[in-house]
C-alpha cells in the first residue's frame, strides 16, 4: 500500500491543493515558504501516532489565509490521504480496510482517510435550516461561532469524493454565497466515521525526519536522541538470563563504591555534625551513602554512548566533536534504522517522510542514499529545494510547490503524458536542467551563444541578473524545445515558458541565377535549406503553442547573432574583428562588410566570423564587449517578459536607478536631479510609471529604459 | 495463554473449550453454560495472534452479554478485544456503521427509532383500521433474507397491514429512521450486496460464538454464515444452546439443525454436549424430562440432586385465591423449607399477569419485598440513551459500583458521539465525575431524572434540539415514562413516581423476582412458582405451532428451579358462560402428565 494523493482544503498555505505520489520515492520541490512542512505536518496529522492529539487542537491560524478575519467561520479544513494498491485478502489489512477501504463488489484497492475540521453538529443544523438566500440570518450564525466551542476534529474513511472540485465543498459543507446549507452528509461520498476499534498510525509505520540544522544539540537531549530511542526499543527484549550477570556486576560495584574508606569517612562526618548541630533528638535516624549506578537495563543502556571515527582519520571522538556533516549523517542513520525497526512490527505498510535531506547531509552523499534506499513495500517521501537532489528522483514522483499570495499552488509535471513523452522529459533533466522545476519563469535557448549572451546582457543593460527575476535559461543544445516544454501547462506545471529560437529567414536572394558560381549556388542552396527548416519549426511550435497558455516562442528573424547586430549592436561585433582576423585587408574588409546595410553582406559577414571562432566561443568574445549601451534584441525582450510576467515597483524601480547611474557615470553633465526625486516617490507609490517616463524622456531619450516601460505598462 | 484451575471445570466443559474445531454444542439447563462460554471467551482471546483480531460473542440479551463480559473481566483476561454483544449491536457496530454508505437508503445518516417512538407511529397508522380490529400488536414483522414478513397470524387482515406497514416504512425512511428488524435486513443485504465486506470482517474474526443459538432467527443465522463462510473455515465457531427451550418460535428463533447450520457455513461443526445438570434435584429433573422435545440426555450432577424437593400443581383453585395460595407457597417455602427469598421466584406467562399479581401481595405479604418488571416506574428501554444515563443518575458512587459504572459511562461517550457530540476531550473518568457532582434536591424521580440530564447537557454544552437523536430519546423517555407511571397509580402503587422507587431499579436483586416465563430465561432459583398456566395463554391462543412451544415454555419454567416447584392453573379466569364456564383450562401438557404431584398440608 501506498499514499497516492493527499488533498488539502483550506488548511494553512493550502486552499486548494492536491498531491500526488507514486510508489517508492517521491520528491516535493518547493522554495522556502512553499509550505512543503505544512503538506508534511497534515500528513502527520493523520498517519503519526504522535501527532494525533494536535488533530484535536487545530486552531483559527490553521485556517488558509484567504479565510482570514474571520471569514474562516463555518467553513472546513479538509485533509485527504488516499491510499492504493491494498489487498483485502491480506489479514494484516483487514482492519484498516474495514475503517477506510473503499468496497468495490468483491475486492478494496483502495482506502482514504480524512480529517474534517468542522462546525459542530448543532451549528451545521442551524446553518441547513436557514432559508436559501438569507445572509443576513447566515451572519448571525457565523458571527457567534468559536474554535474553542463551536469546532470538532472528525475523521472518515472510504470516501469516494474529490475533494478538490469546489461544487463538491459546496455540497458537503455548503454554498456561502446562496446561503444554501445541507442538512445530510453523503456517506458514500465523504466516508464514514472511522470505527473506533481502528487507529490508523497503529495499522502502519509511520517516520518522519525533521528538517534539522542542530543535530549535535539534538543527540545531547534525551527525548531526540535518536541512540536512546533505539536503545530503549530494545531493552525491553533483553533475555533475564542474559542480563543477570551484568547486574550482579552492578550491584557488586555499587557496594564497591558505598566501601570506599573516604565515602565511610564522609557518612561519619555528616552523621556526627548533624548531631553536633542539632542535637541526637533531632537528627536522622540512620544515614547512608548509597552508590547508584542503575541496574535496570532501560537505565543502564541509556548510558552508552555512541563514539565515531571521522573517515580517513584515526582518533574516535564522540558526537560532539564530529564535524556536522558527520553528525548528520549518523543522525539519519539512526533515524533510519529506528524505521528499521519500527517496520518490522505489526504493520503492514510503511511511510518515510524526510524533510530537506539536503539539510542534513552533503549532496553527493544523498544520492547515494537514496539510490540505495531501498526498504521494499516503502514509500518514502521528501521535501527538497535542492536541485542536486531533485535529480535523482523520477519527473513522475515531482510534486512542485508553486507560491502565490496567501496560498500555495501544487504541480505534477508529469499529468497526462504518456510514457514516451515523459521518457523524453527524464532525459533532459539532467543536473543543470532540474534548475527549471525550481524556477518562476522558464527561457529556452537552442544554443550556447544564447545560454552565454543573454544573461551577460541581462545583468549589463538591466542591471539585474536573470537568477533575481527567478528565470530560468536552459540551453535545450538543439530545437527539440518541446521536450521540455510540455512540462508547461494547465495539467501540468503552470509557470510560464518562452522559446527563443531562430526563423533562420534567408538573409539573401536565393533565387538562382544562370551564371551563379558553383560556390554561389551551394551557399544560396544552403541558405535556402535553413529557411525552410526555420519555417518548418514555426509551423510545428505554432501548433505546439495551441490551447497552452504557458509556452510561446519567439523568435530571431534570421539568426541570434544577426538580429543581435541588427538591434542595434554594430559597435560590439566590430570590436571583435582585430581578434578574429589578422591580415589587414581582411580586417578591412570586414570593417566594410559590417557597415553595409544591405543583410546580405553584413550577416554574411558576421556568420562568417561566428562561424570561425565556433559560436559559443564567439558569443563568449562578445560577452567582453557588451555593456549598458548594448541593446537587447527585441525578440529576446519580449521572452523575459512572457516568462516573468510580474514586476514589482521596487525591481523597476532598481532597474531605473541602475540605467540612470550607468547614463550618469559615462555623461555627468546629464542632470537626473529631477529623475532620481520622482523615481523615489514612485518607489513609495506616489506617482505611476507614466510619470516617470516623462522625466526620464527628457533627460536621456531613446534609452532602452523608455522601450522597457513601455512593455511594463 | 489462558490457564484453569484444575477442576474449576468438568471435562465436557473442557473438551468444548480445548476444541479446535467448530463446534455446536448442547447445553442442557444448568449444565454451566455460562461458565463454559465465559473460559471459552478467556481462552480464545488468550489466542489471538494479532492485535487486528476479535473474538465476537452474540448474546440473545444486552444483560447477558454485560454477565459474561463482567465474568471474562474477573479471570484477569484483557477484554479490549472481545466484542460481546446482542446481532442487532453487532449488526450496528460492525455492519451497519462502517458500511451504511454503500445503501442506499442508509447513506444519508440513520438513527435506530426506539421501541416507543415505533409503538407511537404504529398506534396512530391502525387508527383507520378500527373497524378491523386492528392493533399495533398486529403489526409484528419478521425480516428475511428476501423481505418483510407478517408475523400476525390472521391471514386475513394481512391486506391493511401491509398498507399500514408500508406508511410506516416510509415515515421511518422520512425521518431517516430503522427499526430492529431493518438492522437485521440491511445488514444481511449489505453482505450480500458487496461480499467483500464479509471477507474483510472474517478475517477480523477468528472466532465467533453464538449463544442460546436455539432463538436464532433465520435471517441471523444467514448473516453470521455469510462471514464465516468467507474465511472458509478457517474462522471457528462455538454454537451453544438447548432446542428444548426454544421459546420464541413466535418471533422467529429456532434452533436451526446441524445439517443445515453446516450447509449454510461451508464446513462441519463437531457436535458436543454439557449434559450434567449441576441445578436441579433429581426430582425436579425427573419431572421436565416430560417437557423434552429434542432427545438430549440430562444427568442430575448438583450438590443438591438428593434434594427431597416438593412439586406442587394445584388446578382448583380460583383466580380470587390465587394471592392466597401464592402467599401460602412462599410462606411454606420461606418458613418451613428454609428457602432464602431471593431465591424464589413467582412467573406467569404474561406481562399482564405479574404486573397485577406483584402489587397485591406487597399488601398481602407487607413483611416480603418483590423485585419485578412491572414494578419500574419509568421505560426500561435498554436502547434508549437516556435510560443508560438514568443508571448513572440513579446510582450512588461505591467502590462495588465503580467498574460497571465507568462501563456506563463508556458506553455514554461513545453513543454521544455517535450521535454527532463531540466528546474527544472527556474521559469516562471525566464524564462519572460530572455525574458525581450533580446535586439535586427532589422527591418526584422523574423530575429528578429532567433535572438530572438537563445538568448532563449544560456541563457538556450539549443544546438537546440540535441532536435529533438525543432530543428524540429524551421526549419519548420522558412521554413513556408518564405512561407508565400513570398506569401503575391507577393500579394502586400510589408512590411509585418517587425517587427511592427509582433508584430502586437498579439496585442488587432483592427479594422475591416477580417475572415472565421468558424473563426467566438464562435463570434459576430454588424454588419457582408458575401461575396462569393456562391453555390460551401456555400455548398463546394464536400459535398454529402451540402444543409444541408449549411444551418448551414449561420445560423452561420447570428447569429454571433447583428444589421447589409450584405450578398453578387457576379457575374462573375469562369465563365464558358458553365455551368456558370454569374460566380457561389448565395447560393441555399438564392435564396429560401422570405426574404424582406432592400435596403440602396448609
Amino acid at each position: 500500500m501506498y499514499i497516492s494523493k493527499v488533498t488539502l482544503l483550506n488548511y494553512r498555505n493550502f486552499a486548494n491543493a492536491n498531491f500526488q505520489f507514486q510508489k517508492g520515492i517521491n520528491t516535493i520541490i518547493g522554495e522556502n515558504g512553499s509550505g512543503k512542512t505544512n503538506v508534511f505536518k497534515a500528513i502527520r496529522l493523520l498517519l503519526e501516532d504522535a501527532s494525533l492529539q494536535f488533530a484535536y487542537k487545530l486552531t483559527e491560524g490553521d485556517f488558509n489565509r484567504k479565510l482570514d478575519k474571520n471569514k474562516w467561520k463555518g467553513h472546513w479544513i479538509i485533509i485527504s490521504i488516499e491510499f492504493d494498491e491494498l489487498n483485502n485478502e491480506e489479514a494484516i489489512q483487514s482492519l484498516f480496510i474495514h475503517g477506510a477501504g473503499i468496497a468495490e463488489e468483491d475486492y478494496v484497492k483502495k482506502a482514504t482517510y480524512n480529517l474534517f475540521f468542522r462546525p459542530k453538529a448543532d451549528i451545521r443544523q442551524k446553518l441547513s435550516e436557514l432559508a436559501e438566500g438569507d445572509t443576513v440570518g447566515l451572519q448571525t450564525v457565523l458571527d457567534d461561532i468559536t474554535i474553542q466551542d463551536n469546532y470538532e476534529t472528525f475523521f472518515t474513511g472510504k470516501s469516494t469524493a474529490d475533494f478538490n472540485d469546489p461544487a463538491l465543498y459546496k455540497e458537503l459543507v455548503g454554498d456561502f454565497e446562496n446561503v444554501i446549507f445541507p442538512s445530510t452528509i453523503d456517506a458514500s461520498k465523504f466516508g464514514s466515521k472511522i470505527p473506533h476499534q481502528m487507529s490508523v498510525a497503529k495499522e502502519i509505520s509511520f517516520t518522519f525526519i525533521q528538517a534539522l540544522r542542530d543535530v549535535v544539540s539534538d543527540f545531547h537531549n534525551n527525548r531526540t536522541n535518536p541512540l536512546f530511542t533505539l536503545l530503549k526499543n530494545k531493552s525491553g527484549e533483553i533475555k533475564e538470563a542474559d542480563y543477570r550477570p551484568i547486574s550482579d556486576l552492578v550491584n557488586d560495584l555499587n557496594a564497591s563504591i558505598e566501601a570506599l574508606p573516604d565515602v565511610q569517612n564522609i557518612r561519619a562526618d555528616i552523621k556526627s555534625t548533624i548531631q553536633d548541630a542539632v542535637g541526637l533528638t533531632y537528627s536522622p535516624s540512620s544515614l547512608s551513602i548509597k552508590s547508584s549506578v542503575p541496574d535496570e537495563p532501560e537505565k543502564l543502556l541509556q548510558s552508552l554512548k555512541l563514539f565515531i571515527g571521522e573517515p580517513g582519520e584515526e582518533y574516535e571522538g564522540g558526537i560532539h566533536e564530529l564535524s556536522l556533516g558527520g553528525a548528520n549523517l549518523i543522525f539519519l542513520t539512526l533515524k533510519l534504522l529506528e524505521f528499521k525497526y519500527r517496520k518490522s512490527k505489526d504493520t503492514f505498510a510503511n511511510f518515510l517522510i524526510i524533510e530537506e535531506p539536503e539539510a542534513h547531509i552533503h549532496n553527493h552523499i544523498q544520492k547515494t542514499l537514496f539510490d540505495k534506499l531501498d526498504y521494499g513495500d516503502t514509500q518514502i517521501i521528501y521535501s527538497t529545494h535542492s536541485t542536486q537532489i531533485s535529480e535523482v528522483s523520477n519527473v513522475e514522483n515531482i510534486n512542485i510547490l508553486a507560491k502565490k499570495l496567501n496560498y500555495a499552488e501544487v504541480y505534477q509535471p508529469s499529468t497526462g503524458l504518456d510514457p514516451e513523452n515523459i521518457n523524453q522529459i527524464q532525459r533532459y533533466l539532467d543536473a543543470v536542467r532540474t534548475n527549471l522545476l525550481f524556477a518562476k519563469g522558464v527561457i529556452l535557448v537552442e544554443g550556447d551563444a544564447e545560454e552565454i549572451l543573454i544573461p551577460i546582457m541581462v545583468k549589463k543593460v538591466l542591471g539585474i541578473s536573470l537568477d533575481e527575476f527567478g528565470i530560468s535559461l536552459i540551453n535545450i543544445r538543439s530545437t527539440g524545445f518541446e521536450n521540455v516544454a510540455q512540462l508547461f501547462h494547465s495539467d501540468r506545471i503552470q509557470r510560464k515558458c518562452a522559446i527563443l529560437t531562430d526563423l533562420d529567414d534567408a538573409i539573401c536572394d536565393i533565387t538562382e541565377i544562370a551564371d551563379d558560381s558553383d560556390a554561389l549556388k551551394k551557399y544560396k542552396k544552403k541558405v535556402a535549406g535553413s529557411q525552410k527548416k526555420g519555417f518548418a519549426r514555426k509551423v510545428k511550435l505554432d501548433a505546439f503553442e495551441i490551447g497552452n497558455a504557458w509556452v510561446k516562442a519567439f523568435y530571431a528573424n534570421y539568426t541570434f547573432e544577426v538580429d543581435f547586430f541588427a538591434e542595434g549592436n554594430e559597435w560590439e561585433v566590430i570590436q571583435l574583428i582585430d581578434q578574429v582576423y589578422i591580415d589587414s585587408p581582411t580586417r578591412h574588409r570586414s570593417k566594410t562588410d559590417l557597415g553595409d546595410d544591405d543583410v546580405a553582406i553584413h550577416a554574411k559577414r558576421i556568420l562568417t566570423m561566428a562561424n570561425q571562432e565556433g559560436k559559443g566561443w564567439f558569443a563568449i568574445m562578445l560577452g567582453k564587449h557588451i555593456s549598458y549601451k548594448t541593446v537587447i534584441p527585441k525578440y529576446i525582450l519580449d521572452g523575459i517578459f512572457f516568462a516573468k510576467e510580474t514586476y514589482s515597483t521596487n525591481i523597476i524601480a532598481d532597474i531605473i536607478e541602475y540605467r540612470i547611474s550607468k547614463n550618469f557615470e559615462s555623461n555627468n553633465a546629464l542632470d537626473f536631479t529631477i529623475c532620481r526625486a520622482e523615481l523615489l516617490k514612485y518607489r513609495n507609490g506616489g506617482i505611476i510609471l507614466e510619470d516617470l517616463v516623462f522625466d526620464i524622456d527628457l533627460v536621456i531619450p531613446g534609452d532602452q529604459i523608455l522601450t522597457l516601460i513601455e512593455k511594463l505598462k | 495463554m489462558f490457564v484453569w484451575e484444575k477442576d474449576s471445570i468438568n471435562k465436557e466443559q473442557e473438551d468444548a473449550i480445548l476444541k479446535d474445531k467448530s463446534v455446536l454444542l448442547i447445553a442442557c439447563p444448568g449444565s454451566g453454560k455460562t461458565r463454559t462460554l465465559t473460559y471459552k471467551i478467556a481462552y480464545e482471546l488468550s489466542r489471538l495472534k494479532s492485535e487486528k483480531e476479535f473474538v465476537i460473542a452474540i448474546t440473545y440479551t444486552n444483560n447477558a452479554s454485560d454477565e459474561i463480559k463482567e465474568r471474562v473481566e474477573l479471570l484477569g483476561v484483557d477484554t479490549s478485544q472481545l466484542w460481546i454483544g446482542t446481532i442487532h449491536s453487532f449488526c450496528m457496530e460492525w455492519i451497519l456503521k462502517p458500511y451504511h454508505l454503500y445503501a442506499e437508503r442508509l447513506k444519508n445518516g440513520f438513527k435506530v427509532i426506539n421501541s416507543f417512538d415505533s409503538e407511537k407511529i404504529l398506534t396512530e397508522l391502525c387508527e383507520p383500521y378500527k373497524k378491523e380490529k386492528i392493533t399495533y400488536y398486529d403489526c409484528g414483522i419478521l425480516a428475511k433474507t428476501d423481505m418483510f414478513y407478517l408475523t400476525c397470524l390472521d391471514v386475513r387482515r394481512h391486506n391493511s397491514l401491509k398498507k399500514i406497514l408500508t406508511e410506516y416504512f416510509t415515515i421511518l425512511e422520512k425521518n431517516r429512521q430503522i427499526d430492529f428488524e431493518q438492522i437485521l435486513f440491511y445488514a444481511y443485504q449489505l453482505l450480500k450486496s458487496k461480499p467483500v465486506i464479509a471477507n474483510i470482517l472474517c478475517k477480523l474474526f477468528p472466532f465467533i460464538l453464538i449463544d442460546e443459538y436455539q432463538d436464532t432467527k433465520e435471517i441471523q443465522y444467514h448473516i453470521i454464515s455469510k462471514i464465516l463462510r468467507a474465511n472458509k473455515g478457517a474462522s471457528k465457531t462455538l454454537i451453544v444452546g438447548d432446542p428444548n427451550q426454544s421459546i420464541y418460535d413466535s418471533l422467529g428463533g429456532y434452533p436451526m439443525p446441524k445439517e443445515e447450520l453446516e450447509q449454510l457455513f461451508g464446513f462441519e461443526l463437531t457436535p458436543l454436549s454439557l449434559d450434567k445438570n449441576y441445578r436441579s434435584s433429581s426430582a425436579i429433573i425427573d419431572y421436565f424430562d416430560y417437557y423434552k422435545t429434542f432427545a438430549t440426555p440430562i444427568i442430575a450432577f448438583g450438590r443438591e440432586k438428593d434434594y427431597p424437593s416438593s412439586i406442587t400443581f394445584n388446578s382448583t383453585v380460583s383466580v380470587d385465591d390465587l394471592i392466597e395460595e401464592i402467599a401460602q407457597l412462599i410462606l411454606f417455602n420461606v418458613e418451613e423449607a428454609g428457602i432464602s427469598p431471593n431465591e424464589i421466584c413467582i412467573t406467569a406467562p404474561q406481562w399482564v399477569h405479574i404486573a397485577s399479581i406483584t402489587r397485591k401481595l406487597i399488601v398481602r405479604l407487607p413483611d416480603f419485598s418483590f423485585d419485578g418488571p412491572g414494578m419500574a416506574p419509568f421505560s426500561r428501554d435498554i436502547d434508549n440513551f437516556w435510560f443508560k444515563v438514568s443508571r448513572i443518575a440513579l446510582t450512588e458512587p461505591s467502590p462495588f459500583m465503580y467498574v460497571r459504572r465507568m462501563r456506563w459511562s463508556r458506553e455514554i461517550l461513545s453513543e454521544l458521539d455517535a450521535a454527532g457530540v463531540d466528546v474527544s476531550n472527556i474521559s469516562n473518568k471525566e464524564f462519572l465525575k460530572i455525574c458525581n457532582s450533580i446535586e439535586i434536591i427532589e422527591t418526584d424521580g422523574l423530575a429528578y431524572l429532567k433535572s438530572f440530564f438537563n445538568q448532563i447537557c449544560q456541563q457538556l454544552k450539549i443544546t438537546l434540539t440540535s441532536f435529533p437523536l438525543l432530543y428524540e430519546h429524551f421526549t419519548s423517555f420522558f412521554a413513556s415514562s408518564e405512561n407508565r407511571i400513570e398506569k401503575l397509580i391507577k393500579e394502586g402503587n400510589t408512590f411509585i413516581g418517587e425517587i427511592e422507587n427509582f433508584r430502586k431499579v437498579f439496585r442488587q436483586r432483592d427479594g422475591i423476582t416477580v417475572s415472565t416465563i421468558h424473563g426467566t430465561k438464562g435463570e434459576e432459583y430454588d424454588t419457582v412458582i408458575g401461575f396462569g398456566l393456562l391453555d390460551g395463554y401456555v400455548p398463546h391462543f394464536n400459535d398454529d405451532n402451540g402444543v409444541e412451544n408449549s411444551k418448551k415454555l414449561l420445560y423452561v419454567l420447570a428447569s429454571r428451579a433447583r428444589k421447589n416447584l409450584h405450578l398453578i392453573s387457576e379457575k374462573q379466569r375469562n369465563v365464558h358462560h358458553y365455551y368456558a364456564p370454569e374460566g380457561k383450562p389448565p395447560t393441555c401438557h399438564l392435564v396429560e402428565y401422570d405426574y404424582s404431584y406432592a400435596t403440602l398440608d396448609s
